[in-house]
């Protein structure tokens, strides 16, 4: 058949996918596949079994959820009857369609805010995704933007190292997105956001003119003086070097073939199947928020743990943590009553590090308060101190149980929620970090009030 | 318990009564089937699933089928064998489906020729030809394609390498089961030559993936002609293309439209093709407003 090969695969006897360009290797890993490994494409895998039993030349379109997008892909499958009895694989198609049509474009307006907030090193590339203008205010990142700007004919994933990709070829900046990538010259884990730029209207479909480039890091650049030797630190610190990374893969690809059920990828399915996938998927999330929960611990109690404070607006991150939290919301139908636009609350702290607690606090009262309740929040100051108060309207907390939510593992006896009891351990703990506290005041049926202080503004200038 | 139950759980009875209560159960079938199928059969309209017309030129289908997965073999062995065959096939209700589809599709394209829509060349086709290379290379493969279907449905002809995949390899299979000395060797000879990349349904499929941007033009029926809407919807609705084609037959027009509401459509695109296709139609109001997941489910549950 007529028309490029966007990438090539092979698969051997058993399914396993033995050899695959970037562009299908992506899809494979995202979905938690490696290289050899069982196919982890749910509709290419069945696909590929199709062609290996009937013997036959198979071309049709795959459609795949790597958990934040569908891919649909056209595929032709070649059954080899030689040597192994494999199949080779032609993708001569490929688009990716964000999973949420719907709020796709306030989702990715969202994370397009996010990542340019917490980038600490930020590039225009073109649409070959090389380097046209690079800047870093990471001191780790130092050199990173001058290599990249010098030699602007390479792409910037010359540059880094994707974690589970071998190879250099610039692929599609949707798989790219996202990625976690190691620098030379930083020991900090890397997350890759990429932001396309939209391209001339008259242009090809999907491809923009370029991108912006942004890296943020779940680990702060420790500061000066905390950079010893972390002879000590390095096995506290086993969960997020060690258990996470191992753990994460098999999970998303749980994850990954339980959307595929529930969307129905694969064909009708009864309504009650679909809900399980769709059960499956969500224990499937929640194990990769316990995983995230364990890593900031080990973040939060070793030694070198510190936050980078920095002028922030309490009343836009408590905007932004209430709209992330919106769609959740509205499923409970539970009112989230956010600062006005317009109000403002200056503060010293880490802007991340604010919208983790407060991501936490709001996302506590979206459980356990009752459907079609309202959560407010609110700004004050008190002299040296900015507050942000998330009240609910949920069951309360008698003086024993305050006495203990803050505590590590704490679930005041709930279970099976999803939960992990570390929620509110972990904030307490960034918010002195950051020089603050978090408190709660409640009764039994008068619903509760979480109050993080954080250093306001104002104070820290006259200090 | 309905008969075909009863069949299934006789199965592994090997007392002396199970024969008999196994072939009555499937004459029970035929009797059963009588008062559904009989008025569409006798009814007055050639064009509905079950007129006169769609039944002999799925019959025709068949034949041509089998002849064809027997090209390879001489003549004498081809004309004794090419009935049982076709009734072979006739008894995979897939292969059955599909001819009958196919044979439904060109009356459909044929009925909605003389309102100005082309059964080969859609302005839709022809502006994906004026696309970039590639785009234009598939459109015009497509085209060729097309063209060899209108013609072939003309002289009630199809061929075995036009199948989907999967019902090539059912249509192998039977052929394989009647077991005609040299059948196996044919059937391999035509395994291997077979490239459903080849095939009009899935150069349709991979147009309109590559014309996705088109899309308010892939559901009109008018703009992408009835071909590739119907592959269009089917792929949007995540149905079978087959029953995209039922529902452009008379006395379907709900079928199109929850189709149409499964795959997407606004209510202002969907009621331009359904006015298209089913010119004049009359649906319950409330159609347009129910939503694309209910739509399904309407759809899912019919089919079931």
């Amino acid at each position: 058949m007529s028309g490029p090969i966007l990438a090539r695969g092979r698969t051997d006897a058993h399914d396993q996918l033995v050899e695959a360009d970037d562009l299908l290797l992506g899809l494979h890993v995202r979905c938690g596949g490696e290289l050899p490994g069982p196919i982890a494409i749910p509709a290419l895998r069945e696909a590929v079994a199709r062609a290996r039993a009937t013997g036959l030349k198979l071309a049709e379109p795959i459609s795949a959820h790597d958990g934040a997008e569908r891919i649909t892909a056209w595929v032709e499958l070649e059954p080899l009857d030689e040597d192994d009895g494999g199949c080779r694989i032609a993708v001569r198609q490929w688009q990716a369609i964000a999973a949420a049509p719907d709020d796709e474009g306030v989702a990715a307006r969202r994370r397009a805010l996010l990542a340019r907030q917490m980038s600490e090193f930020s590039a225009r590339l073109d649409a070959r995704q090389c380097a046209v203008i690079a800047e870093g205010r990471a001191p780790d990142l130092a050199g990173l933007g001058e290599r990249m700007t010098a030699e602007r004919a390479r792409p910037w994933t010359e540059f880094v190292t994707i974690e589970g990709n071998a190879h250099h070829q610039p692929l599609h900046w949707r798989l790219l997105d996202g990625a976690r990538v190691q620098i030379a010259g930083s020991d900090r884990p890397w997350q890759v956001a990429l932001i396309p730029v939209a391209g001339p209207v008259d242009g090809p479909a999907g491809a923009p003119a370029g991108f912006e480039l942004h890296l943020t890091s779940d680990v702060p650049f420790p500061a000066p003086g905390e950079n010893e030797p972390k002879a000590k630190g390095e096995p506290a610190r086993m969960i997020g070097r060690e258990v996470a990374p191992v753990l994460r893969q098999p999970i998303a690809r749980i994850v990954a073939n339980a959307e595929t059920i529930r969307s129905r990828l694969m064909g009708p399915l009864a309504e009650e199947y679909s809900s399980y996938a769709a059960d499956i998927a969500a224990a499937g999330q929640h194990l990769l928020a316990l995983i995230d929960d364990l890593t900031d611990l080990e973040v939060v109690e070793s030694p070198e743990f510190s936050t980078s404070p920095d002028r922030i607006d309490l009343a836009e991150v408590a905007r932004q943590a209430a709209g992330i939290l919106g769609v959740k919301a509205r499923e409970r139908s539970i009112g989230i009553d956010a600062p006005k636009l317009g109000e403002s609350l200056g503060a010293v702290a880490e802007f991340r590090r604010v919208l983790q607690v407060l991501l936490n606090l709001i996302g506590n009262a979206l459980r356990y308060a009752p459907e079609g309740s309202q959560v407010w929040i609110r700004l004050e100051q008190d002299g040296q101190f900015a507050r942000v108060i998330i009240a609910e309207q949920g069951p309360g907390l008698d003086a024993a149980q305050q006495a203990r939510v803050f505590e590590k593992f704490e679930r005041l006896g709930r279970s099976g929620d999803g939960g992990s009891g570390l929620g509110l351990y972990i904030s307490r703990r960034l918010a002195r970090a950051m020089g603050g506290e978090l408190t709660v005041e409640s009764a039994p049926g008068q619903g509760a009030r979480f109050i993080l202080s954080v250093p306001a503004a104002s104070s820290a200038a006259a200090a | 318990m309905n008969p075909a139950d009863q069949t299934a759980s006789f199965a592994a009875d090997h007392s002396p009564e199970a024969a008999i209560r196994a072939q009555f159960a499937r004459e029970e079938r035929v009797r059963a089937a009588l008062g559904t199928v009989l008025p569409h059969l006798v009814g007055d309209d050639d064009a509905a699933p079950l007129g006169e017309e769609p039944v002999v030129r799925t019959r025709a289908l068949l034949a041509a089928l089998a002849a064809d997965l027997l090209r390879d073999l001489p003549d004498h062995v081809r004309q004794s064998v090419a009935p049982a065959l076709a009734q072979a096939l006739a008894t995979r209700p897939a292969l059955l489906a599909h001819c009958h589809a196919l044979a439904l599709e060109a009356a459909t394209a044929e009925r909605l020729a003389p309102s100005g829509i082309d059964p080969i060349l859609s302005p839709l086709v022809e502006s994906l030809l004026a696309a970039a290379p590639d785009t234009a290379a598939l459109a015009m493969t497509t085209l060729a394609a097309q063209t060899r279907f209108t013609c072939r449905q003309r002289r009630m002809e199809t061929v075995a390498d036009e199948l989907p995949a999967a019902l090539m390899h059912e249509a192998l299979v039977a052929l394989a089961d009647l077991s005609v000395g040299p059948g196996s060797d044919a059937a391999a000879s035509l395994r291997s030559a077979y490239d459903e990349g080849r095939t009009r349904l899935s150069l349709l499929a991979r147009l309109a993936l590559a014309a996705a941007d088109h899309g308010d033009s892939l559901l009109d029926p008018a703009q992408a002609g009835f071909a590739l809407f119907a592959t269009a919807v089917a792929e949007r609705a995540g149905a079978p293309r087959e029953e995209v084609i039922l529902a452009g037959v008379a006395g379907q027009e709900l079928r199109l439209a929850l189709l149409l509401r499964a795959a997407g459509a606004e209510p202002a695109i969907a009621r331009a093709a359904i006015a298209v296709v089913h010119p004049g139609a009359r649906l319950p109001s409330s159609w347009a407003d129910l939503p694309a997941r209910r739509a399904s489910v309407l759809l899912a549950g019919a089919a079931a």
